[in-house]
């Protein structure tokens, strides 16, 4: 077990630095670099000036260099300065982490707690005008835009009702209604985006359950379908759905990204977008390196979940 | 090429697979002997007819004679070259040499090709003969095998079972080989079509100068193709020996209990040993000594200690068998009349 | 056994799904109407692109059956020349992408071992990132600095090329997965060793013995990745960086009609639903071929 989380572990260490490297030259590819904002800025500077800065910033080095640099600044903590904001990258990241993780965290939830009971109770009655209802359901959820989502949402409820606020978040003073009435259409959105996979796992994962002797045995017993499904299957059932929806959090993170552009969310999402947008190298290289991180360990979470819920995982093996 | 004792010879083949099996406590690698300590000989134009019970490693051992499998242990010799431990790339020109038809007609043509692509497939591989050549000879050898040549641009499952049995045939026929292992080539078939399929093989092995094994858990059909026989128990060939040798004059106490339980080909002989009970010991974990002294009516305590090698009972029909007891046996299972 | 080929069996088995039927009729309807866009700009007298300041924002009539947007442009024809982009750059998109899982998921499945724990754990690194944010680095990187000839970096459909591109690198995995697992069970049927047997090498098997088998499977999969495919190109040029305007596609057009969202909500109401009924018509229809095609079936 503990074997298990530790290989994990490394795992996703390994993939977060190839990352680093990978979005690292990335962003070395966009265009202009800092030397060429300061070119655009100052019209004086002669090519000789800027090759001579160019040295004093290492840009001429060759990138695995620029890369062992920058990497060894940031592991002591130098993160470098959001051009954008005139902040240390931290500084303005650290909310953005805090909020992204609200919504995604709220959406998941509402997500697993909507998707599980409906797939479940398809599943129970297969075939029949509820399990066809939630099936269409599931479809529309997997294949609606999410902007455009997010769009009708704000259509419905802001512009038509004027019940809720079309985009932004409450200011730091705002009472908890207030607070949480910018996070309604956001989490909403977020949500209708996974309900509609998520039903479909459990559904097709408790068919599969339903077919194991054991809970023949049950049924032949006595015991109700009904019961069978909700006391017997469901725990079963749930194992390969958690193993899905853990490669599931890079998905819900691009959904976020949509939605907190769209509402304005002061999120990782709308950050990384303004950042790559506005040529902010530093601050869309470590908050790409931080979304990274974020869908890894939440990823590395769902492995948690995963083991607690089947006992019976070896390393290496499979299960009968 | 030189005149050649064997078209192929085997010294001490055998063949482990490593397996998982289930257990109690999760997943157990195991170790699976398939097939033991098989030495044979095949002779030109001879059929060696291979029988036993199903999981004996009857198809093991046809796959490496086939070239499929690589051998664990041992050497095969095939028209005088050592294949037992040639890489890829040096067996490919050896699989000219041998070919095999496969027991499931269905499942060994690709459905999506046409019987044309299937058989003119080995000649691309081999050959350099253009398109119009080798679509002659896949006419040809569809009319051999008794199919109408026009039926090349089909599909496999246009054809009946029995009809797509003749397209393998067919296909093993292709590259010329001089010998072809055949894996219960009728056991998936209609019962009325059997025949028509064993006399199909009797009569190309004279007009494409063959010589076969031939694998197969029926007796009777055995009976019917075989020069040889060879019987399989375990993983090991218990007994071989000449056709009629072998049916009236079995040494082996498995080989007189198979016999017995099909009477009706040596009418005239006396009903000796007794029919099997029980099933096979798994190969994962085989009995100490003789495989088959559990299910052994005359089993004494050697045969629970050493395994018995093939030796010989008569020389005249190359008759071998691999009993402690074989000589007395005839007089022990005489008795039991 | 029957006589009839599995052609047969399975159009019979497709029948059944109603909602795959209508979803597929609906597509075609969908593709000649856009494919008629140049006859209902002569109809109407007016092109895609021809901006009339004033007549911005006016409602449904006969003259712009859906009213025109900010810049007076006809909406209904806008709408038809987008989905000919969103259609078109989904279905490009989809065959590349499906060529790339293809490739890995045969690679994995026949090759086996290391080869195929290698790839797996790529595709599944690949599942498990957050791509958006990656995919917006990679739309935003200066072709110049890759040294792509000026021919290509400047030619007015670049935006597609790059569009096409980045969907393909990303949305192969479902693909490779479907194709190797199906890989997996293929190999093992009599024809692979049959093949082996006259002499046939890796990749004249992997190619012409298990590729052809696998057709079902790979146009299950493109099917169902067009949806995923038309709903990436939408957003990312919803977000300014896939189709760039004046080219209109469904997805860039929604842009703009954000902006408008409190004088002319209709505008952003039609090219969304335009995306949504196409994609969950792929879906549909997807699924409904995955059930026919399912060799496990029964008849
Ligand atoms: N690829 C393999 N991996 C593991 N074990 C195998 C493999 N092939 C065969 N075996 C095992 O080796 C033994 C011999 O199998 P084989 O197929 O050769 O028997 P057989 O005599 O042909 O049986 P049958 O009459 O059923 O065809 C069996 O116990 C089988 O389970
Ligand atoms: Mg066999």
């Amino acid at each position: 077990m503990r074997r298990f989380l530790l290989s994990r572990l490394l795992q996703s260490l390994v993939v977060l630095v190839i990352m680093s490297f990978v979005i690292y030259a990335l962003i070395g590819l966009m265009p202009g670099d800092p030397i060429d904002l300061m070119i655009s800025a100052n019209p004086n500077m002669t090519a000789a000036d800027a090759a001579a800065l160019r040295a004093i910033y290492g840009l001429d080095l060759p990138i695995y260099e620029r890369y062992w640099n920058w990497l060894t600044a940031a592991l002591q903590g130098d993160l470098g300065y959001s051009r954008l904001f005139g902040q240390p990258v931290l500084d303005v990241l650290l909310p953005a982490l805090g909020n992204t993780v609200i919504l995604m965290g709220t959406a998941f939830t509402l997500a697993v707690m909507v998707a599980i009971p409906i797939g479940t109770l398809a599943a129970s009655k297969p075939r029949s005008a509820v399990d066809y209802g939630i099936n269409l359901f599931a479809f529309a959820g997997i294949s609606i835009p999410s902007f455009w989502l997010a769009l009708m949402l704000i259509i419905i409820f802001s512009v038509s009702l004027g019940w809720l606020p079309a985009g932004g978040i409450a200011s730091a003073n705002a009472g908890f209604v207030e607070y949480i009435s910018y996070m309604v259409l956001p989490v909403l959105t977020i949500a209708t985006l996974s309900i509609g996979s998520y039903t479909r796992y459990t559904r097709s994962s408790m068919l599969e359950t339903l077919r194991h002797d054991y809970i023949r045995t049950a049924r032949a017993k006595g015991a109700s379908r009904r019961r069978v499904v909700w006391k017997h299957a469901l725990r079963n059932a749930l194992i390969p759905v958690v193993t899905i929806l853990a490669l599931d959090f890079g998905f819900l993170f691009s959904g976020a990204l949509v939605t907190e552009t769209i509402f304005s969310w002061p999120g990782m999402g709308k950050l990384i977008f303004d950042a790559v947008m506005g040529n902010d190298f530093n601050l869309a290289l470590v908050a790409l390196l931080f979304a990274t991180a974020l869908v890894l360990t939440a990823n590395l979470l769902a492995d948690l979940c995963y083991a607690w819920l089947d006992p019976r995982i070896v390393i290496g093996g499979g299960k009968v | 090429m030189p005149d050649l004792d064997y078209v192929v010879s085997t010294r001490n083949l055998s063949k482990r697979f490593d397996t998982r099996i289930a257990t109690e406590k999760g997943w157990e690698k195991r170790t699976v002997a398939a097939v033991s300590d098989v030495s044979l000989d095949i002779a030109p134009g001879e059929t060696l007819g291979l029988v036993g019970e199903s999981g004996c490693g009857k198809t093991t051992l046809g796959r490496m004679l086939s070239l499929f499998y690589e051998p664990s242990d041992g050497s095969i010799t095939l028209k005088g070259v050592d294949v037992g431990k040639l890489k890829p790339r040096e067996i490919k020109p050896m699989r000219q040499q041998v070919q095999m038809i496969f027991q499931d007609p269905m499942s060994s043509l690709n459905p999506r090709h046409t019987i044309e692509s299937i058989l003119t497939e080995p000649m691309k591989i081999f050959s350099r003969d253009p398109a119009s050549v080798r679509r002659k000879k896949a006419g040809d050898l569809l009319e051999s095998v008794g199919l109408p040549a026009n039926s090349l641009s089909k599909y496999p499952h246009e054809f009946s079972g029995g009809q797509r049995q003749r397209i393998t045939i067919a296909r093993a026929l292709v590259l010329n080989p001089g010998f072809i292992v055949a894996d219960e080539p009728v056991s998936a078939l209609d019962v009325s079509v059997q025949s028509q399929i064993l006399n199909l093989l009797q009569d190309i092995k004279q007009e494409f100068h063959l010589t076969y094994l031939f694998i197969s858990h029926d007796l009777a059909v055995v009976h019917h193709l075989a020069d040889r026989v060879a019987v399989m128990y375990l993983g090991r060939i218990v007994e071989i020996a000449d056709r009629d040798a072998l049916f009236t004059d079995a040494r082996h106490p498995y080989t007189q209990s198979l016999l017995s339980s099909v009477p009706t080909i040596v009418p005239n002989k006396s009903k000796i040993g007794r029919v099997l009970q029980g099933d096979p010991p798994s190969p994962i974990s085989p009995p100490a000594g003789c495989p088959f002294h559990p299910r052994c009516p005359h089993a004494v305590d050697a045969c629970r200690e050493k395994v018995p090698t093939l030796e010989t009972v008569d020389a005249k029909y190359r008759h071998e068998a691999a009993c402690h007891r074989k000589d007395e046996i005839k007089r022990l299972s005489g008795d039991s009349t | 056994m029957t006589s009839n080929s599995p052609l047969s069996l399975a159009a019979r088995r497709f029948r059944r799904h109603k909602l795959a039927i209508f979803s597929a009729g609906l597509l075609l309807l969908m593709i000649v109407l856009v494919m008629a866009a140049p006859l209902f700009e002569a109809l109407l007298g007016v092109g895609a692109n021809d901006v009339n300041l004033m007549s911005r924002l006016l409602p449904p009539s006969l003259a712009h059956p859906l009213g025109t947007d900010e810049l007076g442009r006809d909406v209904f024809l806008r709408l038809l020349y987008g989905g000919r982009i969103s259609l078109f750059t989904g279905l490009t998109a989809a065959v590349f992408a499906a060529s790339i899982g293809t490739v890995v998921g045969l690679f994995a499945g026949f090759l086996g071992g290391r080869v195929d724990a290698a790839l797996m754990r790529l595709t599944d690194s690949v599942i498990a990132l957050p791509l958006l944010p990656l995919l917006i680095v990679l739309v935003a990187i200066d072709l110049n600095k890759l040294g792509l000839p000026q021919s290509i970096v400047e030619s007015e459909d670049v935006s597609f090329y790059r569009i096409v591109f980045i969907v393909a690198i990303t949305g192969w995995t479902t693909v490779a997965r479907l194709v190797r697992g199906a890989t997996l069970s293929l190999k093992e049927q009599e024809f692979v060793m049959a093949a082996r047997g006259v002499g046939a090498g890796n990749m004249r098997i992997m190619f012409r013995h298990i590729l052809p088998n696998l057709l079902s499977v790979i146009i299950v999969a493109v099917t169902l990745s067009i949806g995923t495919v038309i709903l990436l190109e939408s957003v990312l040029s919803f977000l300014g960086l896939g189709i760039q305007p004046p080219m209109a596609s469904w997805g860039n057009m929604l842009t703009n009609a954000q902006q408008l969202i409190w004088e002319a909500p209709m505008l952003a109401v039609y090219p969304g639903l335009l995306i949504f009924v196409t994609v969950i018509s792929f879906n549909f229809l997807g699924d409904g071929l995955q059930d026919a095609l399912d060799p496990k079936a029964e008849y």
